[in-house]
């Protein structure tokens, strides 16, 4: 035998060559070998599908057996029918999975910290942020302290069971394609990650934020009459709260905090270094080599926080209705995303049949109704996040001072697994007063309402079996705590009620706004008992509404927050519901779909005015203006022509604050509203100001520019800010888009989409005109709008089995499916869905007709 | 061994060798086989590997091209590497084609 030793040689090395860099993992993707496997790889002929219609089962667990109907349907809801309760919740924990098990998975990472391990470095900052939050821990101290005989363990066991299920009933081949592309096996679930999904979700409904960190600044950079000027505990403006004063004294009676609280001045001076630390603690964290960006842009995955900016709900009772009958409306404004953050179902299992949406991860339904009452959340608005300045000391190591002692930091110690890079090794400290988020100079903490277990899974869990509004009621006062929602209730009987309950944090010194001592004086001293919290039920006017306005009159005794929205989508909300009567279901889904912007109410008549008396009332701008009716149709030239303006205004009017305090973008400056953020014309105080002050005050020295020591630099007032704002306006329209013709239309500028759920560009959905803008009930946030109404949902209870609804995006988080997207259109357009369709199985009619089992 | 028979027998692994998510073992079967040919002169590797390859696309064709055109289109577009629904495939045809070629070249090195 002979040997080319040549070749032989060259091909071995070649072959070894090309067999190495097969099989290396690409950066964040698997290796070509495993990527191209015919079989199991991404080329596999597997994908997640959807089977609508009718199908039947049986699961068997300890000898008993439950015989279980599903019915998928193209609306994007999923109808489960069960003669055992358990094997209801199995089987919802084995749909969701079935059409959610990337996002489920996304969810629970985040919330126990451990995304970069699949994803990589771009995810290392969000697993050091819910470390921090203890997540994992707090959810198994709740799974401890629930009793195994409890409906919350048995369900949400049973779910996981079903979750679990699916998983291993995949093979390989069968996972969904963001596990193929990163190469990593879906997790089983159990309890303790459902709780921990739960505190994900409370956190993202938690007010407040990180506000004060940064509101700190203003309060210590301007001077306090300037900051009573500007950012107002309690707007002027017009305001329609929630539980006013006129409808419910008997909650104002207390003496409360309020009022030994020093609102407008700094409780904690930041230097430079602490504001740094802070900065580079919210900076983005660090994403892939810039090599590898290069190659792969777009594959930046990473959870798509829910940015819960707005919503609305009301209910009306006998007497705006002529059937003397409840209804119920409600639209919760959150990240629109594909998949969307909602998957609805109808459950039915002995003693409850209810219908609407949950957050996948999570059993039961959250916002719908049943045969006895309806319901659905805002966001209370309520800050539930007060941070802390440590005092701490050399000569104290690991300590901090609190109520005249030095008392030890807990500690744990965390290691996040990072994808492609070493592991980061975390100390999380905690002290009494809230969770360590920033160590050094000046430990920072954060007291969080959530850092206290809590069993918001029983509120949902028992509200869908609730008989009545004092049913629901009770249940909420006993189990809602965090993330404090407005729950508005309408029953079969013809009651209503809004129920904004949950821990209000009280102090009794310092100012919450910003950033308190931490030594003690300003912790928390309980909350405000329940018996004193915001409510309302069966009103003298008929209706309850909400849309995050702020919750209460002026003279509620305690401080709850100052993060409510603009009060637009409210005042017109109020306007509709007080001037209708005779409401049926067409009325309640006409308000929902409302594209008529409040702000033109106050701030249009001004404008016009000054127009005219500047000679400009036969400009085809003015005459465009003065024939509008305020509405934010695709087609009104007018709508742009205001949007643009009034963003110039607020700017005009508020960016020599930012320059004369010094407020750049390294302290907040376009990142919060409070500092001209993308949001100022809809929410926060600037906006509130600015409508007070025209409508008011219009010689207000605050339209005037300031010097830094708060002298006045420049004499200004709202006629010429507004007149300048126009010329600006006009100006930069022309010059970009000629003059004023179909190309200004509102429809050209502003666009809804539905933005990737996993923050992956080119999955978003392409974008389309939409009406509305951020202050319209049917809210589009932004430009290209990717917020706004998650689920619409409009139910008459002397008819609840006709109850409407949609929610944007569709069942299944697969691209390529037709149920991908399939229902955005429809949403855009304003269509409902009947959510139980007259064709489903006698078992989902259970508790509707008489007769009928699950 | 005939030629032929080296090129049929090597298309017939391959196929199996994808069903059972192990495509690259046709590696050691273009080794085995060009070691085994008796004229090698008359075969060249390219032809082994060309048989690879029909035997892996062939498994896949049977299987269903529709689906993973989909999903390779769908990793495209994740990604943001161009080449759309071909791009794995591509990828795995240079793949295969490289493997057995340099495989046959090493078989084909030994002679009497």
């Amino acid at each position: 035998m002979h040997i080319r030793k040549g070749r032989f040689l060259l091909s071995i090395i070649l072959l070894v060559i090309v067999l190495l860099i097969s099989s290396m993992p690409l950066g964040p993707l698997p290796s070509i070998i495993s990527m191209t496997n015919p079989s199991t790889g991404i080329i596999s002929p597997y994908n997640q599908s959807v089977s609508l219609g009718l199908s039947y089962m049986n699961v068997t667990q300890n000898g008993s057996t439950a015989h279980i109907i599903i019915n998928v349907q193209s609306d994007g809801l999923i109808g489960i029918a069960s003669d055992k309760t358990w094997g209801l919740y199995y089987e919802q924990g084995y749909q969701e999975a079935k059409y959610r098990l990337e996002q489920m998975e996304f969810l629970k990472r985040t919330a126990l910290g451990t995304l970069a391990q699949v994803v990589g470095p771009s995810a290392i900052g969000t697993d050091i942020f819910f470390r921090q939050l203890e997540d994992l821990q707090i959810a198994e101290q709740e799974n401890a302290n629930l009793s195994r005989n409890s409906t919350a363990y048995i369900a949400i066991s049973e779910f996981a069971d079903g979750i679990n299920a699916y998983i291993k009933s995949l093979s390989p081949a069968e996972y969904p394609m963001l596990f193929k592309i990163l190469d990593f096996q879906p997790s089983l679930w159990n309890v303790t990650d459902v709780l921990a999904v739960q505190q994900l979700f409370l956190w993202e409904n938690s007010a407040g934020g990180v506000d004060p960190i940064y509101f700190n600044y203003a309060l210590q950079s301007m001077p306090e009459n300037i900051v009573k000027g500007i950012y107002p505990v309690y707007p002027e403006g017009i305001q329609h709260p929630i539980v006013p004063y006129s409808l419910n004294p008997g909650i104002y009676n207390e003496s409360g905090n309020i009022g030994n609280l020093s609102l407008y001045t700094p409780s904690f001076v930041i230097n430079e270094s602490e504001m740094n630390s802070i900065n580079s603690y919210f900076a983005d964290p660090p994403g892939l080599p810039s090599w590898l960006s290069l190659l792969w842009q777009d594959l930046n995955l990473k959870y798509a926080a829910f940015k819960d900016l707005g919503s609305n709900n009301w209910a009306v009772n006998g007497i705006k209705t002529d059937n003397r009958s409840a209804l119920l409306a409600n639209d919760p404004h959150l990240s629109t995303t594909v998949p969307s953050i909602w998957i609805g179902f109808q459950l039915v299992s002995p003693g409850q049949n209810v219908v609407g949406v949950i957050f996948p991860g999570f059993p039961g339904i959250i916002l719908g109704h049943n045969p006895f009452i309806a319901w659905g959340a805002t966001n209370g608005q309520i800050q539930q996040t007060y941070f802390y300045a440590e005092q701490i000391s050399p000569d104290h190591p690991y300590q901090y001072y609190s109520n005249g002692q030095w008392l030890h930091f807990s500690i744990l110690n965390e290691t996040i697994s990072v994808k492609g890079a070493n592991p980061v090794n975390l100390q999380v400290e905690r002290a009494n007063n809230g969770v360590i988020l920033i160590s050094k100079p000046t430990p920072i903490a954060m007291d969080w309402t959530g850092l206290i277990p809590s069993y918001e899974i029983n509120a949902v869990l028992n509200m869908d079996y609730a008989k009545n509004v004092t049913q629901f009621r009770q249940n909420i006062s006993e189990w809602f705590k965090v993330g404090i929602q407005n729950w508005a209730v309408a029953d079969k009987y013809g009651n209503i009620g809004i129920f904004p309950y949950g821990r209000y944090p009280i102090i009794e010194h310092g100012n919450p706004r910003g950033i308190l001592p931490g030594n003690g004086s300003s912790n928390w001293v309980g909350f405000v008992p329940v018996s004193q919290l915001p409510f309302l039920y069966d009103p003298s006017n008929g209706f309850v509404f909400s849309s995050n306005q702020i919750t209460v009159s002026n003279n509620y005794p305690y401080y709850i927050g100052w993060d409510q929205e603009s009060g637009f989508r409210a005042d017109q909300a109020y306007f509709m519901l007080s001037t209708t009567n005779g409401f049926n279901t067409q009325k309640m889904e006409d308000i929902q779909l409302s594209v008529h912007d409040y702000s033109t109410n106050v701030f249009l008549p001004s404008l016009l005015s000054l127009l005219r008396r500047e000679g400009l009332n036969n400009s085809p701008e003015y005459l465009a203006l003065e024939s509008w009716n305020g509405n934010f149709t695709i087609n009104s030239t007018a709508a742009t022509l205001y949007h643009f303006w009034l963003l110039n205004y607020i700017n005009l009017t508020f960016q020599p604050y930012m320059t004369a305090f010094n407020i750049t973008e390294g302290k907040g400056y376009g990142q919060f509203s409070f500092f001209l953020g993308s949001d100022d014309y809809y929410h926060g105080p600037l906006i509130e100001d600015l409508m007070n002050w025209t409508l008011n005050y219009p010689n207000s020295i605050y339209f005037d520019v300031f010097n830094s020591n708060g002298s006045i630099k420049e004499y200004r007032n709202a006629f010429s800010i507004m007149s300048e704002a126009y010329n600006m306006t006009i100006s930069t329209m022309v010059k970009n888009y000629g003059i004023i013709s179909s190309s200004w239309q509102w429809g050209n500028f502003h666009k809804r989409e539905l933005s990737s759920f996993f923050g992956v560009n080119s999955l978003n959905t392409s974008s389309i005109p939409a009406p509305g803008d951020g202050n319209t009930l049917n809210a589009a946030y932004g430009m290209i709008s990717s917020f706004g109404p998650s689920w619409r949902q409009v139910v008459n209870m002397s008819n609840p089995i006709n109850s409407k609804g949609i929610y944007p995006g569709g069942l299944t988080e697969n691209p390529l499916s037709q149920y991908y997207s399939n229902n955005f259109v429809p949403w855009n357009n304003g269509v409902y869905y009947t959510l139980i369709p007259s064709t489903v199985p006698a078992e989902f009619l259970y508790l509707y007709v008489e007769g009928v089992t699950p | 061994m005939k030629n032929y028979v080296a090129l049929v027998i090597q298309l017939v692994l391959s196929f199996i060798f994808a069903a059972i998510s192990m495509w690259f073992i046709a590696i050691a079967s273009a080794f085995f086989l060009s070691f085994y040919i008796k004229d090698k002169r008359k075969i060249s590797g390219l032809y082994l590997s060309i048989a690879s390859l029909i035997g892996v696309f062939l498994y896949m064709a049977v299987t269903g091209f529709t689906a993973r055109m989909a999903n390779s289109s769908l990793f495209s577009t994740i990604s943001g590497i161009p080449g759309g629904s071909l791009l794995l495939f591509i990828i795995l045809a240079v793949e295969v084609i490289v493997t057995t070629l340099l495989a046959s070249l090493i078989g084909s090195s030994f002679y009497k």
